[in-house]
């Protein structure tokens, strides 16, 4: 053979190998990436479950690197993976990168104890809570680490007169973060000053509207026509930290309200198991509020699901002794 | 010339036969290597936090649970109708025999359990040497778990040894 | 000439089939070392799983005791025979691991006769109950998914509250995943 065939035919073949390894080099990582992620995600839902028993916790999750997770919609992601259904209930920004988590759950009771709510974030974003004289009890209240948000998420309150005469100076301080979150407590909140705020950069800013003084239950406002309601402290919380309309109303019609429906159904079920099994009166008047509890639905109004919970912990209370257990 | 390419083919065919003898003795190697996976036996103090609940929960007699049957056999009285450290005892047996079983066989030297009352054995089951027994295996690991009723009135104590 | 070429190409395909074959057996060991140990960690993932899904099983909502909406450590089992009845236990289990989740009842010792039986609503209100049944089936895998597959036990005991009689018994929970070794 020619010596320049011979060449050829050995730089050929030696392409085909190295582009052989190569690629099969490329194909390993890829896969190896895919494994981790999963194991990440998995390791993080999980994390999730363990922290599903306490009532109200808090902890910093370190990933030990910098990690970039995705939470939308009910699904977590990490990297460009393919994401993984969780069943918690989690108020977050939709994107976390970074090293650490802080991690805070909370149980929803409504009356009974339903689910846990979840609320994550990291140092890049920073929450404001603004009061006026409607809610400055109310927002004292829920800023103090002692009664509720964890010191770990370092919120601030400002009182919205005060904020319109420091804007510049707010505007400069918080320019740094990720994001900066404003939440308006308030039951007239003032259209000029949410405007204000939102032309700020890297602002977003939601106002919490209540239905009565309890705070117990109202309205959020996303601003942009957006408006969703809130039943219980935990949920109103999870506005705080949730990243946008579209996830918070996904926990709420998706994830909460049905869980509130398998729940009660499982309370009517053993309201009249009991009633067959005792024959006292009292699992009958039990009976009817679950069944109302249980028809409520995203259309009903936030008010009646407090009232019937309401109504429900006191005929618990009430009605039922050492004679006739109580249903929950 | 030829001897010399002779040579190089030699050299070539001991490279490959050295390679083969590699790879083979690499896959020699993972074989046999012990399969891991086999069930973790570790009881963690979750499941003896539950263990000493339940039981203590447990109605034994009319409404009255273990709890309270210890307390009555600590202080001598009856309940129930019954001597209370004798309805004990029997409670005991029937609950570990369900919860623990064969673990309990003294032959099998896995688990040792006790009630103390002011510093005396009331009740006892299991293999009683177990502590200086697993304190002389090499890796041998004592692990009591006591739960205490308070205030001072009985120590249950249940110890395993983990190797 | 000729000939001494043919010998020459022989070898050197010679050589490059058996560089070839060096190359398959290397990827085929490759492989096989690949996926045992994807394998093995799945399995170690799954056994660990089960572990956390015993404690969050036993602190489900619709499972804990609660007295006038205080949490208290045992499962109500009218509530535990609802959660069955109502399908909210379909929703309980992790993705990737396939499980079985049973309570057991243990004290009182169901007979021998008995301690197999699913306690139903009827058997929990008969007069022998808590003696007329053994165990409550939370979930159960389908046959398809657990042919073929190790099955492994993880279990913890469990105060039982039977509320219609005011007593409480001893249980166990048992979680059995199926892994492929």
């Amino acid at each position: 053979m020619e010596p320049v065939f011979k060449y050829i035919f050995a730089l050929i073949v030696g392409i085909m190998f190295i582009i052989f390894f190569i690629g099969f080099a490329y194909n390993y990582i890829g896969t190896e990436e895919n494994k981790m992620s999963l194991l990440l995600t998995k390791s993080f839902d999980d994390q999730l479950n363990i922290l599903s028993i306490a009532q109200d916790s808090v902890m910093n999750y370190d990933f030990g690197a910098e990690t970039a997770l995705s939470f939308n919609q009910g699904a977590l992601r990490s990297g460009s993976q393919n994401s993984r259904k969780t069943d918690n209930i989690v108020y977050s920004p939709v994107n976390l990168k970074g090293k650490e988590l802080i991690i805070w759950t909370k149980k929803w009771d409504m009356p009974y104890a339903v689910t846990n709510f979840f609320y994550m974030t990291n140092k890049n974003y920073k929450y404001v809570l603004i009061y006026d004289r409607t809610s400055k009890d109310f927002v004292d209240l829920i800023s103090d680490p002692k009664e509720e948000i964890p010191e770990v998420f370092k919120v601030v309150t400002y009182d919205a007169d005060k904020l319109r005469e420091q804007f510049n100076d707010v505007r400069s301080s918080y320019s740094s973060f990720t994001k900066v979150k404003f939440i308006y407590f308030s039951e007239q909140p003032s259209n000029s000053l949410v405007n204000s705020l939102e032309n700020i950069n890297n602002a977003e800013v939601i106002s919490i509207i209540p239905g009565d003084d309890s705070w117990q239950f109202g309205t959020i406002d996303f601003q942009a026509d957006k408006e969703a309601m809130y039943i219980g402290q935990p949920m109103l919380l999870g506005a705080i930290f949730v990243d946008d309309y579209s996830n918070y109303l996904f926990n709420l019609e998706k994830k909460a309200l049905p869980k509130l429906k398998e729940i009660t159904e499982v309370y009517i079920n053993k309201a009249s198991f009991m009633s067959s099994a005792l024959q006292c009166q009292e699992y009958g008047l039990i009976n009817t509020q679950l069944q109302y509890l249980y028809n409520l639905n995203e259309e009903s109004e936030p008010e009646e699901f407090v009232k019937t919970a309401n109504n429900l912990e006191n005929i618990n209370k009430e009605h039922f002794g050492s004679e006739c257990p109580g249903v929950f | 010339m030829k001897r010399k390419a002779q040579g190089g083919e030699m050299i070539g065919m001991l490279v490959i036969i050295i390679l083969i003898i590699v790879i083979i003795g690499v896959y020699i190697r993972f074989a046999s290597m012990p399969n891991e996976g086999t069930v973790s036996t570790s009881v963690t103090d979750l499941q003896n936090d539950k263990m000493f609940n339940a039981m203590l929960e447990a109605t034994v007699c009319e409404a009255n649970n273990l709890e309270e049957v210890i307390k009555k056999c600590s202080k001598s009285q009856d309940i129930c109708n019954q001597d209370s450290c004798v309805l004990m005892k029997e409670s005991l047996d029937e609950m570990l025999d369900s919860l623990l079983g064969k673990r309990l066989n003294p032959e099998l030297k896995q688990t040792y359990f006790f009630v103390e009352i002011g510093n005396k054995k009331v009740y006892e089951i299991g293999y009683d040497k177990i502590e200086n027994d697993c304190l002389n295996m090499p890796n041998g690991k004592y692990q009591p778990k006591s739960y205490e009723i308070r205030p001072n009135v009985a120590v249950l104590t249940i110890a395993r040894c983990v190797i | 000439m000729k000939k001494k070429g043919m010998i020459g190409m022989m070898e050197t395909f010679m050589i490059i089939f058996v560089i070839f074959i060096l190359i398959g057996f290397g990827m085929y060991f490759f492989y096989k070392f690949s996926v045992s140990s994807t394998i093995t960690e799945a399995q170690e993932t799954c056994e660990l799983s089960s572990y956390e899904k015993l404690l969050a099983t036993l602190d489900l909502p619709g499972l804990q005791c609660s007295f006038k909406a205080s949490p208290k450590d045992c499962v109500d089992t009218a509530k535990l025979r609802a959660f069955i009845d109502t399908k909210a236990a379909e929703n309980v289990g992790t993705q990737a691991c396939t499980m079985k989740i049973v309570f057991k009842q243990i004290y009182p010792q169901p007979g021998i006769r008995v301690n197999d039986t699913e306690c139903t609503p009827d058997k929990m209100r008969s007069p022998e109950f808590p003696e007329s049944c053994g165990k409550w089936t939370l979930k159960v895998p389908k046959e398809e998914l657990t042919k073929n597959k190790a099955a492994r036990v993880s279990s913890t005991p469990v105060s039982l509250y039977y509320p219609h009689i005011k007593q409480y018994g001893i249980g166990q929970l048992e979680i059995t995943t199926y892994t492929y070794t």
